[in-house]
């Protein structure tokens, strides 16, 4: 157990538990449409992209400002109550399941885009931005919001900040981090502070630095300096297929090995490429091949030919039994669209899909995936792979039916497995997903107890209460709600 | 070496390895000063907590040349030097990763990286070096950071040690990670006051194939300002683009092309890349040229040696020549790169009213960074030229820091920071949770009256 590790106050939330009347409070704040109460309307904010884990709220508030943000967050510490920030539920470790009841104070009706600065390359958004939104409002130019997750058409700024999302391409451009400039935030006391800022040296300590990833635990982000940068001039896709897992790794380490950085390499193996050939995705991936290496290099056209050039020689010398380039840029978006529709194309695999984010060192990629393989045979589950190679971002997707108590509980034997190879193998538990709710019992296989301390410490001094998405990131042992049994697998000691 | 013995308030006879303070610790850290030098991390917690036990502020120490860095701490100071952990611990190529002890110099580490024809691309001067860890301390910002980034995106891992000799981790070894809080981030331009950092894993960058750069001439600071603007809207993507006042021209080109240039201002650029990049981009930088509204007096092009001499050149600029100097001051002021040139303009005026001369400033068009060095004879000069810089940088929303001032004159009228830090509470109550009592020196980056 860690020290000052404090249990926010469970609000009741079982519908026929009475609303709490000091709820009613907020009426005078936020019309009926925007506070949500009923506990029929509330069962949608139960749970984010993990529908694993369910827990409604007591309350809902959609914040349309920040002064409604900041009386929500007064309001919660004068009463004690636990407060969830939310965008667009999209996040994948239960980062916005109100785990202690609670109000979710969602941040998706803030969708201004406040100032767009072209000639310095900033915007400054409000939280509730969808990702994609921010490119397509400077479209024309030149320059681009680089962060794509692949919800990006639906996922919100605020939360992307809270998870440091990332994305293909981050590869080449970075994590959600290294684009942004400053944030505005309401801390959990309701005190309004800036940090950062759009120029390179703004302040102290690198503030912005530490709260980009605190999954919500330091409060609500009210508005984002988001950096702009230019576009690239040109860009190549390419699609190598391989007849081997271990071909299509051995050539992405050696695209890098050749000084090659590029904006995204990507790979699929067989389950996943059956998959979405079946869906609506399909992309004329060949059912029968190993694996398939999506390639893109952006940059000038000129140095793209060089390059090019290299990756078709590599492709050769590791016995690609296929090598496509993409003429044009239909060419270019059928060769991502089965990447893209990956996820979606495993609902037809089973009921459940179990999605999982680890990583490993680049080149550990094909040790590691035969681990996997390995503990997907000994647990009988069916596992499907699709991963950001470039970065070792490795995603595992277990399918499943989730009324199946054997096999869920085989499905969350095996992740635990998976996620203990990734670190075991001088990797990490989350490369761009977050702990959330998911994971926090696997923090301490990554870190000793005297560095969970120091984190629980630095959100004390920011949350000494933890009212702010409380029970979230850091190990905790976890009551089922209804049947009050131990729902989660502890780390065994 | 020298072995010394002390005497502990515990009561005990410790030995540790001490050194002779250097030249810039001597002149900052006042006269009652011991250098510790641990050799592993059960010894550097036992000589913080000792140095804690008797009243003495403790300051981590790579090589021990940038003590000028920072607020003066009062008071018997013990610096820790890292010059026994130094070692490069984990290091995979084909990972483009590596981890070290905070200890290692930037020089030492980047010659193990080139023979694998990798860098971290920092470019922080050679001479003197700073160690990796003075680097992240000092939040170092070399002419590359607009292409390049900064230490800040290259620390994928860190490892520190608290007051009370807790040693804890953030990070790993890989370029992606979000598992937990991002601690690393809060060592950058820390300068020590969050504890030793005892190790740091950076993604590295391959050595680019070729480089190609140009220096530019011209009459006046509009010009050349007018004529970077053109560069940077023309869709080049430069790794570095800067202008240079005409001291620090001059001095550029006897770097550079050794070719005498006396009163102009200059615009240095370069491009990184494989051959078909570097060729193309350099074509087109000389066709912009060619039709910019603004024709520079001479233009010269830089080859792969007299860029790394330019890049040299600019990095040691933010440094002092001699720590001792009593007319010097070099600032590093940072604001949007649109506000660059009205900063520019009123350098001028506030160094020639304070009767004071400029020793050189250049401007990174790119990040919105200037480094400005200003040197005077009159005691107060100095001093009324800081003030200058920070009535000035208000308005235009910018910020500052001090990088260099005699020790004589730190204080209150030249502080570490120029502005104010509107987060400086919350930063105080993060700086507690790695040092409740204020042993590291807690007021070096923020003075009590920020």
């Amino acid at each position: 157990m860690f020290k000052g590790l404090r249990k926010a106050r469970q609000v009741p939330t079982s519908p026929e538990a009475p609303v709490d009347p000091r709820f009613r409070e907020l009426e005078q704040w936020f019309p009926r449409d925007r506070l949500i109460l009923d506990p029929g309307e509330i069962r949608v904010y139960e749970c984010d992209g993990l529908p694993l884990h369910k827990r409604p709220p007591t309350a809902v508030v959609l914040c349309e400002s920040e002064a409604e943000i900041v009386r929500t967050v007064k309001w919660c510490n004068l009463h004690r109550i636990p407060m969830v920030p939310r965008g667009a539920g999209t996040g994948l470790s239960g980062g916005a399941t109100p785990v202690k009841g609670g109000i979710i104070i969602d941040c998706n009706r803030m969708r201004d885009i406040l100032h767009i600065d072209l000639e310095n390359r900033f915007a400054v958004v409000q939280p509730g931005v969808i990702n994609v939104k921010v490119t397509e409002a400077v479209r024309g130019s030149g320059l681009v919001y680089a962060p794509d997750p692949s919800s990006q058409m639906a996922c919100t700024i605020g939360g992307n900040v809270a998870e440091n999302s990332g994305g293909p391409h981050c590869l080449k451009y970075g994590m959600t981090t290294d684009h942004i400039l400053g944030l505005k935030l309401v801390l959990p006391d309701g005190v309004v502070i800036r940090i950062g800022g759009p120029d390179p040296e703004p302040s102290a300590y690198d503030l912005t630095g530490l709260f980009v990833g605190t999954e919500g635990t330091f409060g609500v982000v009210v508005e984002v300096t988001v950096r702009l940068i230019p576009a690239a001039q040109s860009v190549r896709t390419f699609l190598a297929i391989f007849d081997s897992m271990g071909l299509a790794c051995r050539m992405v380490s050696m695209v890098t090995a050749e000084g090659i950085l590029p904006a995204a390499l990507e790979i699929l193996d067989q389950n996943t490429i059956r998959a979405v050939e079946a869906s609506a995705y399909a992309a004329g991936y060949p059912e029968d091949a190993a694996a398939v290496l999506l390639i893109e290099l952006d940059g000038i056209e000129a140095g793209l030919n060089e390059d090019a050039k290299k990756i078709e020689g590599l492709a050769e010398q590791c016995h690609a039994i296929n090598f496509r380039t993409a003429r044009d840029e239909k060419e270019r978006l059928d060769l991502w669209k089965g990447r893209k529709g990956a996820f979606g194309a495993m609902g037809r695999i089973n009921t459940d899909l179990y999605v999982l984010d680890g990583v490993v060192p680049r080149t550990k990629l094909e040790v590691v995936l035969e681990k996997i393989d390995a503990i997907a045979r000994t647990h009988g589950v069916t596992l499907s792979n699709v991963f950001h190679a470039g970065d070792g971002n490795l995603h595992p997707n277990i399918s499943y039916d989730g009324r199946d108590p054997d096999e869920s509980a085989r499905v969350f034997q095996a992740g635990r497995e998976i996620l203990q190879v990734c670190v075991d193998e001088g990797g990490s538990i989350s490369g761009e997903h977050g702990i959330g709710l998911e994971k926090s019992e696997f923090l301490p296989m990554l870190f000793s107890e005297d560095d969970i301390q120091t984190m629980i410490d630095l959100r004390h001094a920011v949350d000494p209460d933890e009212l702010s998405n409380p029970e979230k990131i850091f190990p905790d042992s976890r009551i089922c709600n209804e049947a009050g049994r131990r729902k989660f697998m502890k780390i065994p000691t | 070496m020298d072995t010394s013995e002390r005497d502990g308030l515990t009561g005990q006879t410790d030995a540790h390895d001490s050194q002779e303070p250097s030249e810039s610790q001597r002149l900052f850290y006042g006269s009652d000063l011991e250098v510790l030098v641990p050799s592993e991390y059960d010894e550097l917690a036992e000589i913080i907590r000792d140095a804690a036990l008797r009243g003495r502020t403790v300051i981590p120490s790579g090589l021990g040349q940038h003590a000028y860095l920072g607020n003066l701490s009062e008071g018997p100071t013990t610096v820790v030097s890292f010059a026994k952990l130094a070692q490069v611990l984990r290091y995979e190529p084909g990972d483009f990763t590596v981890g070290v002890q905070a200890g290692i110099p930037v020089e030492s580490l980047q010659e193990t990286l080139a023979e694998n024809h990798q860098e971290l691309a920092i470019d922080s001067p050679r001479d003197p070096g700073s160690s990796v860890g003075g680097a992240v301390a000092a939040n170092w910002l070399g002419p590359r950071c607009a292409a390049v980034g900064s230490l800040r995106n290259m620390i994928i891992g860190a490892t520190g040690m608290r007051a009370d000799g807790r040693i804890y981790n953030s990070g790993g070894m890989v370029v992606k990670n979000v598992a937990g809080y991002d601690i690393s981030k809060l060592f950058v331009g820390s300068l020590g006051t969050l504890g030793p950092i005892l190790e740091l894993n950076f993604k590295l960058r391959p050595v680019p194939d070729e480089r190609s750069g140009r220096v530019a001439l011209f009459r006046s600071a509009g010009d050349a300002f007018r004529f970077s603007g053109g560069l940077r809207s023309g869709g080049l993507d430069p790794q570095s683009l800067a202008i240079l006042d005409p001291v620090a021209t001059t001095r550029l080109s006897s770097a550079t092309t050794n070719t005498p240039v006396e009163g102009c201002h200059s615009v240095f650029w370069f491009f990184a890349g494989n051959h078909g990049t570097v060729r193309a981009q350099s074509a087109d930088s000389d066709r912009l040229v060619d039709h910019s509204e603004v024709s520079p007096e001479e233009i010269a092009t830089l080859e792969a040696e007299e860029i790394e001499s330019g890049l040299q050149f600019l990095s040691e600029l933010q440094e002092p020549d001699d720590v001792s100097s009593r007319d010097l001051l070099i600032a590093r002021l940072s604001m949007l790169p649109t506000r660059l040139r009205v900063l520019a303009d009123r350098l001028g005026v506030l160094l020639s009213n304070d009767r004071a001369e400029s020793d050189g400033w250049y401007a990174d068009v790119q990040t919105g960074l200037l480094v400005t060095r200003a040197r005077a004879e009159a005691d107060l000069a100095l001093e009324r030229f800081v003030s200058g810089l920070r009535r000035e940088l208000g308005p235009l929303g910018a910020n500052g820091r001090v990088l260099y001032c005699n020790a004589e004159r730190k204080g209150e009228r030249t502080p570490f920071l120029l502005r104010s830090d509107p987060s400086r509470a919350l930063a105080g109550r993060i700086q507690r949770v790695f040092d409740p009592d204020g042993i590291f020196h807690p007021t070096r980056v923020c003075a009590r009256s920020d």
